[in-house]
């Protein structure tokens, strides 16, 4: 029974983090998979202590529940993964604070500090010398494909 | 889950089913108009089959009198957000608008009655999931997408804070099913007592996105005002009627008597958010923004009731019980609300839905009968949403302050919080007419901006609103018979009968 | 016993010692001339055609969409399965009503089955599986 307590603390501990970490992310990121997945790690801490309480009160109730939460968790992906890509379809970007324009009628939007450009330099690879046949590449493996 | 559990369960299964062939005959043809029959006669073949099951206690559900409530509720209300939302024009998403309609209304008469925290999660999932295909799907402009994001990272948020507490209420009583946590915790709970009183904290965070209460009210306003009118109406009613009675089955009844302080975070919020609501609308133009905080502040004066009911102990003579009132106007704001968003739909066109206060100057002097007429309905749900005596509004508030006053308390200074919170209520009541009188004298006293609006061939949503109306009307003149079925429906009721059941069961 | 594990103690210090000798030499050693050929991504000789770092195909988010969905569907039948075949055990309030009634646990998998089946048709009808 003590060690039963222990194992329970702990993962009661575990998933108290979890869904604290889950918190801090949701709230402190702006890429709109990244806070998606924030939100999925405090289901997971949810789901852990479930599951330690069900093993501490030797119930089955508990891990019935974890797998009711995985199925929401996935069709609630399922609908992220659409919304997102519907999203970065119209604004070409996953930043959520694109999405201001909905605001009292008085309140200024807000505005990112300035944020120094990230230098994007495309590398410049070295040719290798040539050997053997060369490969019969189709035209559609090669190009880039703007559609998105 | 026995089959006796199944056939209780069949109008929401049928309802459910009146979804599938929707979204999958959808797939192959879309007449709007059609679809919406179809989901009219899944409501009525589900009425049916609801008055004819005989309610019978089956193991993971919890039919009683409440979930009976709710569930006639669900289906009335979605009849009518049905109306709301008819268009007959051949719509490409109609029929995925209907079928999340439909599925949402399936979901509230799961909330309603489920007896297990597992079907009670599932239940308000039901309500949520298909709620971002509605926001999305149903504007697909700028501002249908913003109000369909922030509504679904904000619902995701609060659904993760609910299973967070769910899991502490299912830990302190180590049983899944709601009457079960309600027997383990009535002594305190043993060692593990004290987790129920963090889960409480949680459930309370948790459901307050669902009925718009004040830690996560924010999203409203936003997301009224960037979906549509009948978008609007459906976020009005049904995540908030789920989430009160999910408030009341987790707070009032599985962890009764858990905390004596439940009734301190009930009133504190009922204060913060009738008063936040109330006074944030005073500056509205945008007709949704100004109904997402008027849902707002119906919200706090709904948790007086939740917290009349919670400080328990009402002096002798008090004739209200909180979770009555409650309900009662929970059906009435109901009414109000649908019924305002069915009058703005019905002088809507497609694609340019009335959303500003100016749009409705001179609507009482138009040319077209039925546009006058509209104006006239607009003003009575304003009048009852305000609180006007004769009609139905006037008796919710009446219910639920008349509660809030009959409360004696088991401490020496409850009974003050409660007056204080009744006096609070009407303050907020008097503030709240400014904002509501300001549209009727929009209608009524200013001059037609622009062209008159017609409502053209609208006439489905003006039907809905019609029906609203009478009902507030029919309310305000004979409140009693609606008052008591609420009542009858209560913990407080069943708590008096269940001694009757055993005896009846000898 | 000493004549046991000394062999034993032996074996796995020389083989401990071996590798850490092994690795240490490697690492003193060996010449290390960094060349842009070592640098590339892929070391198989073929010349890389553009970054790693580009846009994929939308129709890849909807198949990984409609995989994401049936996949955990499937979650459900594992315990339908052991609850069909009488698996359960009998003290499982959930298992022992169930069990008395395989025909009715047999129909609910199916009800669910069938319900997949019919998610997999609008998927087909609303043309998610429209490659071009």
């Amino acid at each position: 029974m003590e060690n039963e307590l222990a194992l329970l603390n702990n993962y009661l501990v575990v998933g108290a983090m979890l869904f604290g970490i889950g918190v801090i992310g949701f709230v402190s990121r702006r890429n709109m998979i990244i806070i998606f997945l924030a939100a999925e790690m405090m289901l997971q801490g949810v789901s852990l202590s479930l599951v330690a309480w069900a093993r501490y009160h030797n119930d089955f109730g508990g891990q019935m529940f974890v797998v009711f939460i995985i199925t929401v968790a996935a069709c609630e992906a399922a609908l992220a993964l659409a919304l997102i890509l519907m999203l970065f379809r119209a604004s070409g970007s996953l930043d959520i604070a694109l999405w201001q324009h909905l605001r009292e009628a008085n309140q200024p939007a807000y505005v990112d500090e300035e944020i120094p450009e990230l230098e994007v330099k495309s590398p410049t690879w070295p040719r290798l010398v040539p050997a053997g046949r060369q490969p019969e590449l189709d035209r559609s493996d090669t190009e880039h494909r703007p559609s998105v | 889950m026995s089959s006796d559990a199944l056939w209780q369960l069949g109008p929401e299964t049928l309802v459910a089913l009146a979804a599938v062939v929707v979204y999958v005959a959808g797939a192959f043809a879309a007449p709007r108009a059609a679809w919406s029959w179809v989901g009219l006669a899944g409501l009525g073949a589900a009425a049916l089959c609801l008055a004819s099951t005989t309610p019978q206690a089956a193991e993971p559900l919890r039919i009683d009198a409440l979930a009976l409530w709710l569930r006639w509720f669900a289906l009335a209300s979605g009849a009518l957000l049905i109306l709301t939302s008819w268009r007959p024009a051949a719509d490409a998403d109609g029929a995925e608008l209907l079928g999340s309609l439909l599925l949402i209304i399936a979901g509230m008469m799961l909330v309603a009655a489920a007896g297990d925290l597992v079907l009670l999660f599932l239940g308000l999932e039901l309500i949520s999931i298909p709620t971002y295909i509605v926001l999305f799907v149903g504007r697909r402009t700028s501002e249908g997408r913003e109000a369909a994001v922030k509504y679904f990272y904000l619902s995701i948020l609060a659904s993760a804070i609910l299973l967070f507490g769910l899991s502490f209420l299912y830990g302190a009583a180590g049983t899944t099913s709601i009457e079960g946590i309600h027997q383990r915790l009535l002594d305190g709970g043993g060692s593990l007592g004290g987790f129920a009183g963090l889960a409480l904290v949680f459930i309370f965070a948790g459901l307050s996105y669902k009925i718009a209460a004040v830690p996560f009210h924010f999203y409203a306003p936003d997301v009224y005002q960037g979906t549509t009118n009948d978008g609007a109406a459906l976020l009005s009613v049904a995540p908030k009627a789920a989430g009160f009675l999910a408030l009341v089955r987790l707070v009032a009844v599985a962890a009764e008597g858990v905390s004596s302080d439940a009734w301190r975070i009930a009133l504190a919020l009922a204060v913060l958010t009738m008063t936040t609501g109330n006074l944030l609308a005073l500056w509205q133009d945008n007709l949704r923004r100004l109904l997402a905080y008027s849902s707002i502040a119906h919200a706090g004066y709904m948790l007086i009731g939740l917290a009349v009911y919670l400080g328990g102990n009402t002096l002798a003579g008090a004739a209200f019980d909180g979770v009555a009132a409650l309900l009662f106007y929970l059906l009435i704001y109901a009414l109000a609300t649908v019924g305002t968003f069915a009058a703005l739909n019905y002088l809507g066109e497609t694609g340019q839905p009335v959303d500003h206060v100016d749009q409705l100057a001179g609507l009482a002097w138009s040319e077209e009968p039925r546009s006058r007429a509209t104006a006239w309905l607009i003003a009575a749900f304003m009048f009852s949403l305000t609180g006007i005596p004769p009609l139905a509004g006037f008796w919710g508030k009446l219910a639920l302050f008349a509660g809030a006053l009959g409360v004696r308390g088991t401490e020496p200074a409850m009974r003050s919080w409660f007056v204080g919170l009744a006096v609070l209520g009407i303050v907020n009541a008097a503030i709240a007419a400014a904002y509501y009188l300001r549209v009727v004298g929009a209608m009524f006293f200013r001059m037609p901006m622009g062209k008159p609006r017609t409502g053209g061939s609208r006439s489905v949503p003006f039907a809905a609103a019609v029906i609203c109306a009478l009902l507030v009307v029919a309310i305000g003149l004979i409140p009693t018979p609606w008052y008591e079925a609420a009542d009858r429906a209560t913990p407080a009721a069943a708590a008096r009968e269940a001694p009757e059941m055993i005896a009846d069961a000898r | 016993m000493h004549g046991v594990v000394f062999p034993l103690v032996l074996f796995f210090a020389s083989l401990v010692g071996l590798a850490v000798a092994l690795l240490l030499l490697g690492q003193f050693c060996g010449p290390r001339r960094v060349t842009d050929v070592k640098r590339m991504p892929y070391e198989s000789g073929m010349d890389p055609i553009h970054p790693t770092r580009r846009r994929f195909d939308v129709r890849f988010s909807l198949v990984a969409i409609a995989f994401l969905i049936f996949d955990v569907e499937l979650l459900f039948l594992y315990p339908w399965a052991v609850v069909f075949a009488g698996g359960a055990q009998p003290e499982l309030p959930s298992g022992a009503a169930a069990a008395g009634r395989p025909p009715l646990v047999f129909a609910g998998g199916m009800v669910f089955l069938v319900l997949l089946v019919l998610g997999f048709v609008y998927d087909w009808r609303k043309g998610v599986f429209r490659w071009r």
